[in-house]
């Protein structure tokens, strides 16, 4: 499953997301992506997203318009592993 | 015109007497008949004289025993009509019911509204609505707008207030707070009252203050933070009075039976759990209009959320007999900053045992990221997110807007007229959109006529240099019915069916968005997209289409009898097997692109679900979806014999046995009888697939 990282141009909390979801993906040994909500709205919504930045697992929204900790994200995706 | 004869003339008037419209008898005399074409159509002299004289010659011929001002007008009608003299006979022409449908409304009523009672007030109105209607699609709208119109291409909105009032608004109770009341107006056809210097007083000027503006307006009228403005005059009261003044005002709105023609007003108020963070700052108007810039709403917290706790009791008791109030309709907000208050669990509990019992609130929600801080909803779904210069207006205690005029887009026409040819479909969605937005121009032109005109008094208050209502500060709302169908027809799929066909029915409505914003940088007003309510729409759509597209159509309900339906705006099809989330998710998706106001809805049938387990639900919709305004909707029985209320659709009352039963149930935005509901709406309601939250 991928970890996806959702963001926009002058999205100021978005670099930290993405840094923080790369480096958990990397851990963990999963796909990477970004989608930048605004060439690709429908993409985004039929995540049901359109804040940034958000992490989605697979088809599931983790966090929507907020930046997790790295043990956050770490913790949501293992919940969902289980 | 006045249709009167001169007696002076007499030359026939032996066996010539005619009725006229000021309702005397007079004698026949054709210079009238002249003066009344020139007058009225503008043709020449040298024809009017012609064809009065040959109306004269056919009233000889026919030897009537009954002649009459209109019948006359009937006859010179034909012969304009003889001539080619369309145009003429147009202007020429009478407006006006036929005696049947006039005896049918009087001792029937219609059920095209179900908002209306068969009363005397009402069959007033139908018969005004009528005559407005004709007026609108005759002589304020162009032919092919109309054509479009009554095709079933597009449809628009409320045409019997078309060339009266504008559509819906969004008032700020501060402004009559500090400057009291004028309910005309004007203050001289009725009188004036100043600032409301106690609580009481001020509960009375925000209900009359909706009731006034409900003159001028043909839709909607909402008071954003109702219990925030309020909250200062709240202040020393004990709990106990402040809930009497809660069911004061809620009584005032779902009993004044008198706004558009023997109707409660449409009202909305939204509701906030104590004072957010925007209004904090704010001066507070206080008891007599006082301003002071020390006193800020943030000093009323404790008030704002009595008041909020004390309305939320008033719906929970419901009213006299134990019947849920359905206005004004409760929209509750939920932000971010609320979960960090104490008691708000405490009180969305509350709020949720009112959605157990009646499901009268509704949920606006903030949380979902994409609507900003002051946004509001009101009327059927209209939830408009402000602009730069409402912020100012926010600022600065006058912050108002609404809906000018809706038209809606018949989207499944467009997929039975594009025979699956993808380039032709968004062409045609351009060319409807672009017949929408010429209605809505002519309805800005004919409501600034009707502020110079001064008949719209309410509108043209002053407030600080400006008129209280600018046309070019409310919204233009496209509205649009029928995606899933649409769909079908054009895919092969509905909606809910595969991925692909969601993908396809979110690229039509992000165009209609972004045709919409392109129309509000090239004219710098404000076009938006909105999921109609199509209460009588959906209805009459699906029968236009099936009649047109037999064969083709894909609708909704009962072929056979005629209650068919579309499915409302982008919805899933009412009766299709899906959870609740998927159905939400799907749903949900659309609402960012719907600008101009969106609603969905969660069917809980007969079920009275634990409140605190429905208040996760809520937060897991808040949370998880995109769904920006929705509402738990439960269908009820009430018995008007032994006055029970139970929940679900029972032919009987499960209390005494009796078959005297009315059922309530949200049409579209909100709750009403089942009874003055039309053909399609009803077929709808038992398809509705139910979740059971039991």
């Amino acid at each position: 499953m991928k970890l996806i990282v959702f963001t926009k141009k002058d999205c100021p909390q978005c670099p930290n997301a993405k840094a923080i979801a790369k480096e958990v993906a990397e851990e963990l040994g999963l796909e990477y992506e970004e989608i930048d909500i605004e060439k690709d709205l429908i993409t985004a919504l039929q995540f049901n997203v359109a804040s940034t930045p958000s992490i989605a697992f697979g088809e599931e929204v983790l966090f929507r318009g907020e930046v997790p900790t790295k043990e956050q994200l770490k913790q949501e995706i293992l919940k969902l592993m289980k | 015109m006045p249709e009167t004869f001169d007696t002076e003339y007499d030359h026939n008037k032996e066996f010539l007497t005619v009725r006229t419209s000021r309702n005397m008898l007079e004698s026949f005399d054709r210079r009238k008949i002249v003066q009344s074409l020139i007058k009225e159509t503008g043709i020449s002299k040298e024809i009017a004289e012609e064809i009065a004289l040959e109306v004269e010659e056919t009233i000889k011929k026919l030897k009537l025993k009954f002649i009459s001002a209109p019948l006359i007008r009937e006859i010179v009608n034909v012969k304009l009509l003889e001539r080619r003299l369309e145009d003429a006979r147009r202007d020429y022409t009478r407006l006006g019911l036929p005696v049947y449908d006039a005896t049918q409304i009087i001792e029937k009523g219609v059920r095209e509204n179900a908002n209306l009672q068969h009363n005397p007030e009402t069959i007033h109105k139908l018969v005004a609505d009528w005559v407005m209607k004709e007026y609108a699609l005759l002589k304020a709208l162009p032919l092919h707008l109309a054509d479009a119109h009554m095709r079933g291409e597009i449809h628009i909105h409320d045409l019997e207030y078309f060339v009266t009032r504008p559509y819906c608004f969004q008032h700020d109770l501060r402004w009559f707070l500090k400057n009291g009341l004028k309910v005309d107006g004007t203050g001289e056809n009725t009188a004036v009252a100043g600032p409301a210097k106690n609580a009481e007083v001020a509960i009375l000027h925000a209900a009359k203050a909706l009731a006034a503006a409900q003159t001028n307006f043909a839709g909607g009228q909402g008071l954003d933070f109702f219990n925030v403005w309020l909250a200062p005059y709240m202040a020393g009261k004990t709990y106990k009075e402040i809930k009497q003044l809660a069911q004061m005002f809620i009584y005032e709105l779902s009993q004044m039976y008198v706004a558009r023609g023997g109707q409660v007003v449409f009202s909305d108020i939204d509701i906030e759990y104590g004072v957010p963070k925007i209004c904090q700052d704010l001066p507070a108007v206080l008891p007599g209009g006082v301003v002071k810039d020390s006193i800020t709403y943030g000093d009323f917290e404790e008030e704002a959320i009595m008041f909020a706790r004390a309305l939320t009791e008033v719906y929970l008791e419901g009213d006299y007999v134990g019947k849920p109030f359905f206005f004004p309709k409760p929209n509750y907000k939920l932000r971010r900053e609320c979960f960090k208050k104490e008691g708000f669990d405490e009180f969305m509990i509350l709020v949720h045992k009112v959605v157990a019992k009646y499901g009268s609130p509704y949920f606006l929600n903030l949380l979902a990221g994409y609507l900003p801080d002051n946004v509001f909803a009101q009327c059927c779904r209209l939830v408009l997110s402000p602009d730069n210069t409402d912020w100012e207006d926010f600022k600065n205690g006058c912050m108002r807007t609404g809906s000018l005029q809706v038209v809606t887009i018949n989207l499944p026409r467009i997929a039975y007229e594009s025979n699956g040819n993808d380039e032709k479909l968004f062409e045609l969605l351009e060319e409807r959109m672009k017949l929408a937005r010429e209605v809505i121009e002519i309805k800005r032109d004919i409501i600034l006529k009707r502020m110079k005109q001064g008949s719209l008094p309410f509108l043209t208050q002053d407030v600080n240099g400006e008129p209280y209502y600018r046309v070019d500060k409310v919204v233009r709302s496209i509205g649009f019915v029928g995606l899933n169908e649409m769909l079908k027809a054009h895919t092969g799929e509905e909606l809910h069916e595969s991925k692909d066909a969601w993908r396809f029915g979110l690229e039509v409505i992000k165009r209609m968005m972004d045709i919409a914003m392109e129309w509000s940088e090239e004219t710098g007003q404000r076009w938006v997209i909105t999921q109609t309510p199509a209460e009588s729409a959906s209805h009459r759509l699906a029968l236009l289409d099936l009649k047109e597209f037999n064969g083709k159509a894909v609708v909704q309900g009962d072929v056979k009898t005629g209650a068919v339906y579309y499915t409302n705006s982008s919805h899933v099809r009412v009766s299709a097997d899906v959870p609740l989330f998927e159905r939400l998710r799907i749903e949900g998706a659309f609402h960012p692109l719907c600008n101009g106001g969106m609603m969905a809805h969660v069917w809980i049938g007969e079920s009275s679900p634990n409140p605190e387990l429905l208040w996760e639900l809520t937060k897991k919709i808040a949370t998880k979806t995109l769904i920006g305004y929705w509402a738990y909707t439960k269908d009820m029985t009430f018995c008007r014999d032994c006055k029970n209320l139970s929940g679900g659709i029972k032919k009987s009352c499960p209390n005494c046995g009796s078959s005297n039963v009315e059922w309530y149930s949200r049409v579209t935005g909100y709750y009403q009888r089942v009874s003055g509901w039309n053909d399609g709406k009803r077929k709808e309601l038992f398809d509705r697939k139910r979740v059971n939250l039991g």
